[in-house]
């Protein structure tokens, strides 16, 4: 219940916000467009032609963005890389809902020493030299996608732990938690009743803001041959193949660049509109 | 009077007017205030006092639309540029805030700000500030001025911290002092002494006083003319002994109700039906709490409350008073089962209960419930008034269908003076003292025999704190409710208590029934507290003992009775031998001089 009311309280006034609109306008638009373009395009996303390679973006054969060095449609590919990234962008988001909040709100509101003992194990998380980390899974196990969004989620939650953290230590401080604990209302009632709906502006925030770091992990992963394998494409695998062809044909990098580049641009305009929303100095 | 003018006004406001956006905070004010004189402005918070205030010394934010003349000396300060306003400000009105530790930097020593004034002026430099700060230091009263020079804002208390602002508005030699609310945020001992201190230095300087209050006992004694106003307007102005007399407005009879209460209400009698000393409800023996700090690496123990027994008969109102660290709220809070740091027994009916209320049965913790200060911090702001008032049923009646749940808040909050369309909204919708009114009502849902109220009226205005005291009266008087009224305010015990425990430093200094108390104090530390309460109407009484001026630290309390330095009977044995708790006539009293002092006036 006071879910709903805690969420209403941040779309409402969203709406009246142009940069937030616009940004979700967009997003909405390149997720339809990601998930309905492959199935209207007559190629498919690993179907090679030799004959027609590094072909410039045409209306002939229905190559909207041209044709890579093995002769498939750049289109269907872009489309499919931006699945895999908007992928990352909500299983990573949803990690670091999921576990980040509940272990901060946890850590935050027992506190005492399991708190002291569930942030070393953060503070251990954040000390592990992230790119060894996740060059010895994918040696240990099988190079998958489930293994990056693993890698990726292990680190995102860690921020959000800490911020939720902090902030429950002060709501915990509040009056209505006392008048809640005197009246016998558990614990875990206590934190899903009277904290966590009074955190959801600041988590909401920050997981817009989360998003794009995923996302540019990815493509950082993918970039080093860590991420998604062929003939699979993430944007970030796309441009990595781009750069090569750069001379013969720009568009390679041109097209998946500039998809990744406004998506990114999305998820932080509408996590600073958001942000400017939650901060009640910059309301009128 | 004065040597600097020949002109017999010193400011002049013409139909000032201050709006932000369609909302006018100030309507069309127009007075005169000539040198050396003094004039309040009293109303309550939301009148357009602050703004009248700030407008004057053109410190209001660029969103407020100002109208209207400030003249000082003729001179027009409305629209006026920032250096024209900053040659008039310190040098030729200076003002003083609520908040002392908000108005003084943290990062600069009271000194260096001081000096900072006098140079940024250039009045003086070098050896000669240095000397003229030191002066000004000692003449506000503060002892051992070097050290306070150098001392950083924090280091000082509440009352020593307003003194230095009073310093820093004083030193360079204004015309006009504004005093806005000077001594709201302080305890009423030391509250007298700012009070006289601004008097004094008044008669000293010659310096005219604007002082903006909410609490018309501040007025009395302190200003020649006063001025009334509600919601912006000026609704009544006139001396202020003929105002005080004779009051023409409702509104101004209202707060003057409010003000002097303690003087014409006497303490309510036990209602029929209530159990005398014989069976008490609540008890507490020896309850002690003791808090770990840790200051510079060492670890030290806190004893915020020291061997407190009491007892709460049903239909019984116990006030708890004392200054601020005086540890009543963590009393009330040992009490409810809030504080893991407790020891000591409390028992309710004769059974000892838990230490913690989490380990409390369901069928105890109604019993025991508790109104917390801030009104609006105490109702969660993500739910619906009408939810948070059920909330307790969810725990307490879980047969109860959602039909019936909403039924019986609309019952309380009828019962409580709302209306049942308040039910849907948010706490940040509400006034305070409408959420103060939530909060009695959620507690009372669960229909508890001791209802605590740690402070729940100091933050509401005069006129709503009797609202609230009056609910809370009749409340009583409807289920026979005990009430623990925790409280700093003399005039709520007036109104509210049958019996009183003055708390000073953790320690029970006295307790007996409120009566006696306003009559026959025993304890020399009850005097000091019934001469420092300011009243409309009655000037403070010139003879306020002030002695070491503001209480010891708590983590370092003196030897023997901790009172012994503010004590104006304090003998040798004070200093070397805690009293222990002896009979009184009619309660018991920690003083070893409680049966020679006669301390009724």
């Amino acid at each position: 219940m006071s879910w709903v009311i805690a969420l209403r309280r941040i779309v409402a006034p969203a709406s009246s916000n142009r940069l937030i609109v616009f940004s979700v306008t967009m997003l909405v638009a390149i997720t339809i467009l990601a998930i309905a373009g492959p199935l209207l395009s007559p190629h498919s996303h690993f179907a090679t032609n030799l004959d027609g390679r590094l072909q410039l973006p045409t209306l002939a054969g229905w190559h909207l963005f041209g044709t890579d060095e093995l002769g498939r449609d750049l289109f269907v590919r872009t489309l499919q890389g931006t699945r895999v990234t908007l992928l990352v962008a909500i299983v990573a988001s949803a990690v670091s809902f999921v576990i980040g909040v509940s272990y901060g709100a946890i850590a935050g509101f027992v506190g005492g020493k399991t708190d002291a003992i569930m942030m070393r194990i953060v503070d251990v998380m954040y000390a592990l030299p992230y790119i060894f980390f996740v060059i010895l899974l994918m040696v240990v196990f099988e190079r998958s996608l489930v293994l990056v969004f693993i890698a990726i989620g292990a680190v995102n939650w860690l921020d959000m732990a800490r911020i939720v953290r902090g902030q429950t230590m002060s709501l915990r401080e509040k009056e209505f938690v006392d008048a809640a604990r005197l009246f016998g209302v558990s614990r875990t009632a206590i934190i899903f009743r009277h904290i966590l709906p009074n955190l959801l502006g600041t988590v909401v925030v920050y997981l817009t803001l989360t998003i794009p770091q995923a996302i540019l992990m990815e493509s950082f992963l993918s970039f080093l041959g860590l991420g998604v394998q062929e003939p699979d494409a993430s944007l970030g695998t796309l441009v990595n193949a781009g750069v090569g062809q750069m001379e013969q044909a720009p568009w390679m990098l041109l097209v998946p660049a500039t998809l990744l580049a406004l998506m990114l641009f999305c998820f932080n305009f509408l996590g600073d509109g958001l942000r400017d929303l939650a901060d009640p100095r910059k309301q009128k | 009077m004065s040597d600097r003018g020949e002109s017999n006004t010193l400011l002049e406001i013409k139909n000032l007017s201050v709006a932000y956006g369609d909302t006018k905070v100030v309507d069309s004010l127009s007075f005169t205030l000539c040198p050396g004189e003094s004039l309040c402005i009293a109303g309550e918070s939301g009148s357009g006092k602050s703004q009248t205030a700030l407008a004057i010394m053109g410190l209001l934010p660029p969103n407020a639309r100002v109208s209207g003349e400030v003249l000082f000396r003729g001179r027009n300060l409305i629209g006026a540029a920032n250096d024209t306003l900053n040659d008039y400000r310190a040098r030729r009105m200076a003002m003083v805030f609520q908040d002392p530790m908000a108005a003084l930097n943290p990062y600069l020593s009271i000194g260096k700000q001081l000096r900072r004034i006098l140079i940024d002026h250039g009045m003086a430099y070098g050896a000669d500030a240095t000397e003229r700060a030191l002066a000004m230091l000692s003449r506000v009263g503060l002892p051992d001025a070097e050290r306070q020079y150098r001392a950083y804002p924090h280091e000082l208390s509440g009352g020593m911290r307003q003194r230095a602002l009073i310093a820093s508005a004083l030193i360079a030699e204004p015309e006009l002092l504004i005093a806005d609310e000077p001594t709201t945020a302080l305890d009423v001992t030391v509250q007298a002494q700012i009070l006289r201190l601004l008097g004094e230095l008044r008669k000293q300087t010659d310096v005219a006083m604007l002082l903006i209050t909410h609490d018309l006992g501040v007025v009395s004694g302190n200003c020649e003319r006063m001025m009334v106003i509600d919601q912006g307007r000026l609704i009544e102005q006139g001396s202020t002994r003929e105002l005080f007399a004779n009051p023409s407005r409702q509104r101004t009879a209202s707060m003057m109700t409010a003000a002097s209460g303690f003087i014409s209400a006497s303490p309510p009698r036990k209602s029929a039906g209530t159990d005398d000393q014989g069976a008490a409800l609540l008890e507490t023996r020896n309850l002690s709490v003791a808090f770990r700090e840790r200051r510079a690496g060492r670890r030290q123990k806190l004893h915020a409350v020291q061997d407190i027994s009491l007892t709460i008969g049903r239909g019984e109102t116990l006030a708890v008073v004392g200054e601020s660290g005086s540890g009543k709220t963590s009393l009330a809070r040992a009490i409810v089962g809030l504080l893991a740091e407790s020891s000591g027994t409390v028992s309710f009916l004769g059974n000892s209960l838990e230490p913690l209320v989490e380990t409390r049965s369901n069928k105890i913790r109604r019993q025991l419930q508790m109104v917390f200060q801030d009104p609006v911090g105490s109702l969660n702001p993500a739910m619906r008034v009408g939810t948070i008032i059920a909330e307790p049923l969810l725990v307490h009646e879980r047969s109860m269908t959602t039909t019936e749940r909403v039924r019986a808040s609309d019952e309380m909050l009828a019962r409580v003076g709302l209306s049942a369309d308040l039910r849907s909204r948010y706490p940040h919708e509400l006034s305070g003292g409408q959420a103060q009114r939530v909060a009695i009502a959620r507690a009372l849902i669960m229909k508890p025999a001791v209802l605590i109220c740690d402070e729940a009226v100091a933050a509401l205005d005069g006129s709503v704190r009797q609202e609230v005291l009056g609910l809370l009266q009749a409340e009583q008087q409807r289920s026979s409710l005990s009430l623990l009224v925790i409280t700093h305010d003399l005039a709520v015990v007036q109104q509210l208590s049958h019996r009183v425990l003055i708390m000073y430093m953790g320690r029970l200094f006295e307790m007996t029934g409120a009566r006696e108390l306003f009559r026959r104090p025993k304890h020399p530390y009850t005097r000091l507290l019934l001469d420092s309460t300011p009243l409309a109407g009655r000037s403070p009484p010139p003879d306020v003992p002030v002695v070491a001026s503001e209480p010891a630290s708590i983590l370092n309390p003196p030897s023997g009775c901790v009172f012994h330095p503010r004590c104006p009977h304090a003998i040798e044995r004070c200093l070397e031998e805690r009293p222990a708790l002896q009979s009184a006539e009619h309660g018991i009293v920690a003083c070893h001089r409680a049966q020679e002092l006669d301390l009724s006036r």
